[in-house]
């Protein structure tokens, strides 16, 4: 009953907003050339999801954001948890850590096309910047936060610094590294759209493609854009769900969730 | 050390909290001396504040006496040989690990054999009644259960000593039985020492070959008793009650 009451709820309210969303533009409040009835995005949604339009593009983002992902985490983890670890060399470059998170990566978008070039990887380097802060700060902290004694038994047994890394540091700080991963993959996909939309470096990509319908003056095709640009926030929140709840079993909290 | 039947013994110790330059309060230990011997469960008592928790931690090294000697029989130098539990049981367990792999993970990394390993667990569980958590993560079995467990995986690899400080405190009667008898047969079949640190004579005298009992300011042993009973121990026992009296008399006047 309370399972299926709380998977109900989410499609409530979506269905609510669609209906705010028909009774606005119903009532001819608002110019459709700024809000299109919800029919007519729809109709351009499903016209425009074919593999020669709006599926490449949709494919393309998400590819961009999945490689920027994964380059931060197999940067931020073991990184993160090394600096958690050696706490001196963490006090050491903990201001600049913070100072360079402080830049807003747009801003980076110029220094990213000298330094990386006019390639499709400048586009999922831009991505992956932000992403990596995220994951790095998150996984320090977890390291940080990480149980002494527990270490200490894990040193008493014999265990070097890479056992120590790899079988209790990051499980220590795996709710952490998760809870990153999830702010991260909207900050990657926010930057990839951002990117996708000012740098013309390619033609593919749901940023590019809500520029260009919107320059085109094409208002439903360009809701349907953004639309698709948020479902795939909400399916990247969803692996994240996904991950957690088969990685986070041990967690007391997931556990009292699942059983109500 | 030239006495080998003794497991420890701690000479002319002092020590303090603080940074230890400021003199104006006076040590909280001060000239200490303490032997234990190899091979017996000896109980630490005092009331709150008399130190028997600070001592347990300069014991294993987790505080640093300003002067004076902790000194370890030979068999007891490695670190994995003296192990130490408090009161919170998480500490002393990996809770990303289900029971099974909590008992089964140090022999791993000691390099047991397989069988050996699996036997080991096996007996474990069972002494201490966890068979049946086998499985389970540590965050979904109850609190007298996660201390059994965590009593148990310091336990698992024969370490040679084990100091438990008031891990049995706040458990209740079943428990606490389990784990009293879990630790009696080991120290029995595996020449086990023990150091009991509690506030609770019952506890003690359910355990200890010997009780020792602490005063304050600075401390000192005001009482030292071997406990001579056969195990299990009957409370209602007429043996039990005379071995009880003077302990009862030094923990309520400081003497007897």
């Amino acid at each position: 009953m309370g399972t299926s009451r709380s998977k109900l709820a989410p499609v409530a309210a979506v269905a609510v907003l669609i209906l705010l969303w028909a009774g606005i533009t119903g009532s001819g409040l608002v110019d459709p050339l700024i809000l299109p009835t919800p029919a007519k995005v729809l109709a351009a949604l499903f016209q425009l999801l074919t593999p020669s339009e709006l599926l490449k593009d949709l494919l393309h983002t998400v590819g961009r954001v999945t490689a920027a992902l994964t380059v931060a985490t197999l940067i931020g983890v073991p990184v993160g948890l090394w600096l958690g670890y050696q706490q001196r060399i963490y006090a050491l470059i903990e201001g600049p850590v913070h100072g360079l998170r402080s830049i807003p990566p747009t801003a980076l978008f110029p220094l990213f096309l000298i330094l990386v070039g006019v390639r499709e990887s400048s586009l999922v380097a831009m991505a992956a910047y932000p992403s990596l802060l995220v994951i790095l700060i998150n996984t320090i902290s977890g390291a940080r936060l990480a149980n002494q004694r527990r270490l200490q038994q894990a040193r008493v047994l014999g265990l070097g610094p890479w056992g120590i890394a790899t079988e209790i540091l990051f499980w220590e700080s795996l709710p952490h590294i998760l809870a990153g991963v999830r702010i991260a993959a909207s900050y990657g996909l926010a930057l990839c759209v951002a990117a996708e939309m000012f740098i013309g470096i390619s033609t593919a990509g749901l940023g590019r493609k809500i520029f260009d319908y919107q320059a085109a003056y094409r208002i439903p095709e360009t809701y349907a854009a953004i639309c698709l640009a948020g479902a795939v926030g909400i399916g990247l929140n969803g692996v994240v769900t996904l991950l957690e709840k088969s990685l986070l079993r041990w967690v007391p909290l997931a556990h009292e969730e699942d059983a109500q | 050390m030239s006495d080998p039947a003794l497991a420890v013994r701690i000479r002319n110790l002092e020590f303090a909290y603080g940074n230890g330059h400021d003199s104006e309060a006076a040590p909280l230990f001060r000239e200490f001396s303490l032997g234990v011997a190899a091979s017996t469960v000896v109980a630490v008592m005092g009331s709150s504040g008399s130190g028997k928790s600070t001592l347990a931690k300069i014991m294993v090294g987790i505080l640093a006496p300003r002067f004076g000697q902790v000194e370890w029989g030979e068999r007891f130098r490695l670190p994995r040989e003296v192990i130490y539990t408090d009161q919170a049981p998480i500490n002393s367990v990996f809770p990303w690990q289900r029971v099974r792999q909590n008992l089964e993970w140090p022999l791993r990394k000691l390099h047991w054999a397989a069988g050996d390993r699996t036997e080991r667990v096996d007996y474990l569980l069972g002494l201490f009644g966890l068979t049946h958590r086998a499985d389970a993560f540590p965050a979904h079995i109850s609190g007298g259960e996660l201390q059994r467990l965590a009593v148990a995986r310091c336990l698992s690899w024969k370490p040679r000593c084990m100091i438990l400080d008031e891990s049995l405190s706040a458990l209740d009667r079943n428990t606490k039985e389990t784990i009293i008898a879990g630790l009696r047969t080991l120290a029995t079949n595996e020449s086990m020492t023990v150091v009991l640190i509690t506030h609770n004579l019952t506890d003690a005298l359910a355990l200890a070959d010997r009780c020792v009992i602490l005063g304050q300011r600075p401390v000192r042993v005001l009482g030292d008793h071997p406990v001579s009973l056969p195990f299990p121990r009957d409370e209602n026992s007429c043996a039990y009650r005379t071995a009880q009296e003077p302990l009862i008399e030094i923990l309520r006047h400081g003497h007897l």
